[in-house]
């Protein structure tokens, strides 16, 4: 086995980031919610714990969806 | 806004079989563009949620409620139809076909022998596979008659087979010819710990992948690719025969364990597709039934455990089942209705707050 197998290359998985706190602010501002009211991740997700995410953080994900192309999409860390 | 990839690339590809100038195209760009936003975008207040469970429902009053297909003998089957739909709906544990769909790397993906030396090697062998139990409670036994053939058809010798028992029985037996005996009829063990023994020896695990029972190889466009019944994705990917970046599992629990919640997602529009097969339904649809039964961070089931129980209102939880707790749960702790969704307003008898019935009208007096 020569380089080390992430769960992120995976087909299934959407290219995903950690949130910068100015970033979650601008996000939060723009839809008029709070961080409750975003859809949640678990701490426990294998895709949170390849980032290394902590609980609060807020995590894009880029879909690749047939009808909207490109889709973003965020989840908090619950 | 800017246009998704693909439509793009379709007005990239029409433009280039008119042949339209540069500022021609920047033109029909921009009237895609206004006709989304003015025709194909849903309706502020628009009942999304109610159309999507129409079009999701209608067909499956039409499915047949035929479980099973194969497609030539060789192949795992998967249940498919209204079955399947249930079963992604009611987000079921054990679901009646799990399997999944391994691709494999280099070289083993252009060999059809390499990949069925593959296939053979990842199929699971218990002990009972290879060999027939029996016991003797009086005498305290326990034998073991091995199958040579079975044993010779999975490549398995007689000798490491019963270094495995030993060490789950942890004591020596005697072999003659093709019977193994374990006997305690010197120890103080009880029944109830032999047939325990035995139970175990029966699940006893001696090679290949836990989970998977069987694996065929099949051909998909230019390389070979490996079905399964029985999934264990987790122990699959780390193989390295195996393609972590395409191998499946068809168990959407699995799938969010394994890869997480956003893969789960996926998969469940992509089974949700499977199980409806020819049945046209948009994905759209779909897409929002997946990102609602996995919005709390895990995959939950649609019904009175899930994503019903979880309703703000209480008329709309007692409407749909369990109706006398939900209302002495409420009375109890003095909750509140808003009356703000579709089904506690029906109950009431007032209009239903989405489409015209969210707006509110003024009259302008004296003008």
């Amino acid at each position: 086995m020569a380089a080390k197998r992430s769960i992120l290359d995976h087909v299934l998985v959407p290219k995903c980031r950690i949130l910068s706190e100015d970033e979650v602010e601008e996000l939060l501002k723009k839809y008029h919610l709070t961080k409750e009211q975003l859809p949640r991740i678990l701490e426990s997700d294998p895709v949170v714990k390849e980032l290394g995410a902590k609980k609060g953080d807020v995590i894009e994900f880029v879909r690749n969806s047939p009808i909207a192309g490109k889709a973003l999409y965020y989840r908090v860390v619950v | 806004m800017t246009l998704p990839d693909h439509i793009l690339q379709q007005v990239e590809a029409f433009a280039k079989k008119k042949g339209l100038s540069a500022a021609e195209k920047k033109k029909l760009i921009k009237a895609v563009e206004q006709w989304i936003e003015e025709e194909a975008k849903a309706e502020y207040w628009e009942d999304v949620g109610l159309v999507a469970a129409e079009s999701m429902g209608e067909p499956a009053t039409q499915a047949t409620l035929r479980t099973f297909h194969f497609a030539g003998a060789a192949e795992v089957s998967v249940s498919s139809g209204v079955d399947r739909m249930l079963e992604i709906a009611d987000a079921l544990h054990k679901i009646q076909t799990p399997s999944m769909t391994i691709y494999l790397v280099e070289p083993y993906n252009k060999d059809e022998e390499k990949a069925r030396a593959f296939a053979l090697s990842i199929q699971e062998t218990v002990l009972t596979d290879v060999a027939r139990i029996s016991e003797d409670y009086f005498a305290k036994e326990i034998r073991i008659e091995f199958d040579e053939k079975a044993l010779q058809e999975r490549g398995l010798s007689q000798d490491a087979v019963i270094k495995k028992i030993e060490a789950r029985a942890k004591k020596k037996g005697d072999l003659a010819g093709n019977v193994y005996v374990l006997s305690f009829a010197d120890s103080q063990i009880s029944l109830e710990k032999l047939r325990k023994l035995r139970m175990a020896l029966e699940k006893l695990h001696i090679s290949g992948v836990k989970g998977i029972r069987f694996a065929v190889v099949t051909k998909e466009g230019d390389e070979y690719i490996v079905r399964t019944s029985g999934t264990n994705l987790k122990a699959v990917l780390k193989l390295k025969e195996v393609d972590h970046t395409r191998t499946i599992s068809n168990d959407i629990h699995e799938i969010a364990e394994v890869l997480g919640i956003e893969a789960a997602r996926y998969m469940i529009i992509e089974e949700l597709k499977k199980a409806y097969g020819d049945m046209e339904v948009d994905l759209r649809h779909f897409s929002l039934l997946a990102d609602l039964l996995t919005h709390d961070g895990y995959y939950e089931a649609v019904g009175r455990t899930g994503v019903a129980g979880k309703k703000g209102s209480v008329f709309a939880r007692a409407a749909f089942e369990e109706t006398g707790k939900h209302l002495t749960e409420a009375a109890l702790w003095g909750e509140v209705e808003h009356l703000k969704g579709v089904v506690e307003n029906l109950i009431v008898g007032l209009p239903v707050k989405v489409g015209t019935g969210r707006v509110k009208l003024l009259m302008r007096l004296g003008e």
